[in-house]
């Protein structure tokens, strides 16, 4: 394949644009192929730092590297680096990669990684880095040794989240506001707001290996920004678009019927949960909590309102981690405090209610953002609640800045409304666990909602996040789990999905990614073996 | 008092109104729970010296009084400040997205003129025919169908099943033919209630004309139907439909909300909305105040044209 040089694609942009050749998914040329993908809000900053939305984030996979990438599998693959070596429980010697370039030019080098660290601080995103990172002491132009505040055993899964960016852009030299520049496979070519984003294949990413194409096959990627969920299921079943991520479960069903379409699921890091407000009555007794957890009908849920996707959830940690978690321990967390069971729980929530002193029917909420899954299986609970003689429970929606404000302020644990929430976890087990029921996590801090406190998990989670020995951390992260299910501070409900959907005849060796902000890893990603082509045009 | 005399006192009322719909903006943002702190931090740990020093960016620790001051001090200087949770200055993220609406406006209402007066003259002259009573049902439901509807349903319809438009908008500047093209369907979308509307109204001011001694007189004369209705009777039925015309276009930039994010066009409805969510407050001042000033100016120009229109109109 020839070079595409820049006036040729500025040519094509130019012919395109007087309206020649401008339909979507057209502008395909001889040498070069367009993948056509969606975001479903615009791109609201090029700068890692700022990036509060998956959206920016998932733009950023391709333009920039991390240091290390993980893969599907939860595996650390070097990419910036080439090692990783731990000089004690603070600190790590990086080796980085020599003869990379960042997008405008210049020499990719030890002072970027260490730039990049220390310009989170003050920043919106602080606590990406700033959770572990005490400082960095570079040895050689390839060379550094980071420092970290404290043992940190998920340092190498983070730093897969920690996009490089030049040294320039700590100072005023480089505005990242203006334009991403990275050194990844894609360089960024425009934005229109709310209508697309563009990337363009760079012209020499470092990597010559031969485990795949030494350039990425696909030579433009082109976003267009679509908010309306049926619109862009329209548009991939229109053959607009050639791939769709996140489709609303309900539409699922009609894609895969549709012979033009593949749907491509992958189990995801990330569970919905309802949250008990733990200082105010009944949900401050402890029957109680697990009285409601035993009426979450998981199985009813998982099908009547996500189209048999998912699976139920009985603790935090996502099957996903296959290290710190198995089927059978979650099977024996069901059984023991969470499996839906109606006769359980009314036991439960007569004993609750007599140690309260409280005559039922007690009325209450469930708050809930606008998202139609969570309100659906929101309804089931309150269905399943209502049915019995203790609650009358009704939904409250709100839209999503106010609902975050309601419960993330810091009084929502004494308001008397329980939580439909979902939470996305990581690679890390703590990722699961420490925001959520860590006593110090408790809002405003961050996003233990209910004011949940309870000294051992603490201690335990403290300890395992300091624990690098996997074996021994999966038991200190087990112990957490079962002491924090036994007290059941929130009623787990199902561990999530991630869906994408792909015209079948256009995108071949595309793969779902589990994390959210991840979805286009598998464009190119060479050092995890994956790639794809649009061989069908 | 003058037509000129009145344009002008009409124009200085406006700076009052502009005013009280922007204290009344601001007020409606800030009375909404959820900071743009919370927004950006999401579900984030922070410690307590970051939030401080976001809300302390953001001018969100003074009073609500001195945040609108500030506010209102830049806007008289036309800076209309940063956007919250887009490195993007609030005029730019305007003016990209400015003449998508107005072109989405302007095709909306050439249609709903172009479909809404002819099928009223139709219909006022045949009164009781089949026509007119097609017209009415078909009006009917064009008011009361909800625009989101409507809409998806021509995306499955054309877009999908039929495949003869693009779903998305094309990659193209907003004039260029097969963005027009893309256009038909939200701009029926959008237009076809302001078509009802001028359908039925078109209808009735027809009807009422026809109903006046002048009418009478020109047949007498034994001038033909067609210059009867074209020449006299549409001219007088038009005064009311020009008026209410004018008006209409400003509600064509604020109901273009839900069409523009059904049909992925990148205008200023998607715009409000996301920043409504975001409150993202700087972007919801100078959206509001646009619009306000849109219908401010359309209401004005609807009393003016009357009176040119008919200059036995005095104020």
């Amino acid at each position: 394949m020839p070079p595409v040089t820049t006036s040729r694609r500025r040519l094509l942009r130019w012919v395109g644009a007087t309206g020649a050749v401008g339909l979507a998914g057209c502008a395909g040329g001889d040498g070069g192929s367009e993948l056509v993908a969606t975001l479903g809000a615009d791109v609201s900053t090029h700068d890692p730092t700022q990036a509060n939305d998956t959206t920016s984030r998932k733009t950023f996979d391709l333009v920039y590297e991390p240091l290390v990438g993980v893969d599907f599998e939860g595996d650390v693959h070097p990419v910036l680096a080439t090692s990783l070596d731990q000089r004690d429980d603070r600190t790590w010697r990086v080796s980085l990669r020599e003869g990379v370039t960042f997008h405008d030019g210049s020499d990719f080098t030890a002072a970027d990684v260490k730039a990049t660290f220390d310009r989170y601080a003050g920043t919106p995103r602080e606590s990406d880095v700033f959770l572990w990172y005490d400082g960095a002491t570079i040895r050689d132009d390839h060379t550094l040794d980071v420092t970290l505040s404290q043992p940190y055993a998920p340092f190498r899964s983070t730093l897969g989240g920690i996009p490089i960016v030049p040294e320039a852009a700590a100072t005023d030299a480089l505005d990242l506001a203006a334009g991403p520049v990275g050194t990844g496979p894609y360089a960024f070519d425009t934005h229109e707001p709310d209508r697309l984003y563009r990337l363009v294949r760079a012209d020499d990413h470092w990597y010559d290996g031969d485990d795949v194409p030494a350039e990425p096959p696909i030579e433009t990627i082109t976003f267009r920004i679509i908010v309306e969920q049926s619109s862009q299921v329209a548009a991939l079943q229109g053959g607009d678009i050639d791939l769709a991520n996140n489709p609303p479960a309900d539409a699922v069903a009609d894609l895969r019927d549709d012979d033009s379409i593949t749907v491509s699921e992958h189990l995801a890091g990330g569970f919905e949960m309802l949250v008990f407000p733990l200082a105010s009555r009944p949900f401050s007794n402890r029957d109680v909590r697990e009285g409601v957890s035993r009426l979450i009908p998981r199985e009813a849920i998982i099908d009547s309102v996500y189209g048999g996707i998912g699976q139920p959830a009985y603790a935090p940690i996502s099957p996903l981690l296959d290290d710190y978690t198995t089927e059978s321990f979650l099977a024996e967390m069901g059984d023991e405090h969470m499996r839906y069971d109606p006769d359980r729980a009314a036991e439960l929530l007569d004993a609750g209610f007599a140690a309260l002193d409280i005559s039922p029917p007690y009325e209450t909420t469930i708050v809930t953002n606008e998202t139609g899954d969570r309100v659906r299986w929101a309804q089931l609970v309150r269905d399943e609640l209502n049915a019995t003689d203790f609650f009358d429970v009704s939904i409250e929606q709100f839209e999503w800045s106010t609902y975050i404000g309601r419960i993330l302020s810091g009084d929502a644990h004494r308001s008397d409304a329980m939580m439909a929430l979902g939470w996305s976890g990581g690679w890390d087990p703590d990722t699961y666990l420490r925001n959520v029921f860590h006593s110090e996590q408790a809002t405003p801090s961050c996003c233990n909602a209910g004011h949940y406190a309870n000294d051992e998990v603490d201690r335990l989670l403290d300890e395992a996040l300091a624990t690098y020995e996997v074996a021994e951390r999966r038991s200190l992260y087990e112990r957490a789990q079962r002491r924090i299910v036994a007290d059941a501070p929130v009623g787990f409900v199902r561990f999530g999905t991630r869906i994408e959907a792909y015209r079948t005849d256009v995108v071949e060796g595309f793969r779902t990614y589990p994390l959210d902000s991840g979805e286009f890893t598998s464009i190119y990603a060479p050092t995890m073996g994956a790639y794809t082509t649009t061989g069908g045009r | 008092m003058s037509l000129r005399r009145y344009v002008l006192r009409r124009t200085l009322l406006t700076l009052p109104i502009l005013v009280g719909v922007s204290v009344l903006t601001f007020g409606l943002v800030k009375l909404l729970p959820g900071t743009p702190v919370d927004y950006v931090l999401q579900f984030q740990e922070a410690t307590p010296g970051l939030r401080a020093s976001l809300r302390a960016q953001y001018h969100l620790d003074e009073p609500v009084w001195e945040q609108y001051l500030l506010w209102l001090s830049d806007v008289l200087r036309l800076d209309f400040g940063e956007r919250i949770v887009s490195d993007r200055s609030v005029s730019a993220a305007i003016a990209e997205r400015l003449p998508e609406t107005l072109v989405l406006g302007g095709v909306s209402f050439l249609i709903a003129l172009l479909a809404g007066v002819p099928t009223g003259v139709v219909a006022a002259v045949r009164r009781g025919s089949l026509v007119d009573e097609g017209s009415r049902v078909v009006a009917l439901l064009g008011i009361a169908t909800p625009n989101f509807w409507l809409g998806l349903l021509l995306i499955l319809l054309f877009g999908v099943h039929l495949n003869l438009v693009p779903v998305i908008p094309p990659v193209a500047p907003v004039l260029a033919p097969e963005s027009l093209a893309f256009l038909v369907l939200p701009a029926v979308t959008l237009g076809t209630a302001s078509a009802a509307l001028f359908t039925r109204l078109t209808r009735s001011a027809v009807t009422e004309q026809l109903r006046q001694e002048y009418v009478r007189a020109a047949r007498a004369r034994g001038l033909d139907e067609r210059t009867v209705i074209c020449k006299h009777v549409l001219r007088n039925s038009l005064i009311s439909v020009v008026t209410v015309a004018a008006v209409q276009v400003a509600f064509l930039l604020d109901g273009a909300v839900v069409v523009e994010r059904v049909f992925s066009w990148p205008g200023l409805g998607r715009l409000l909305v996301r920043a409504i969510l975001q409150r993202d407050f700087p972007v919801v001042q100078a959206v509001v105040l646009l619009v306000a000033t849109a219908v401010v100016v359309a209401n004005l120009l609807a009393d003016v044209l009357y009176a040119w229109l008919d200059p036995r109109i005095t104020y």
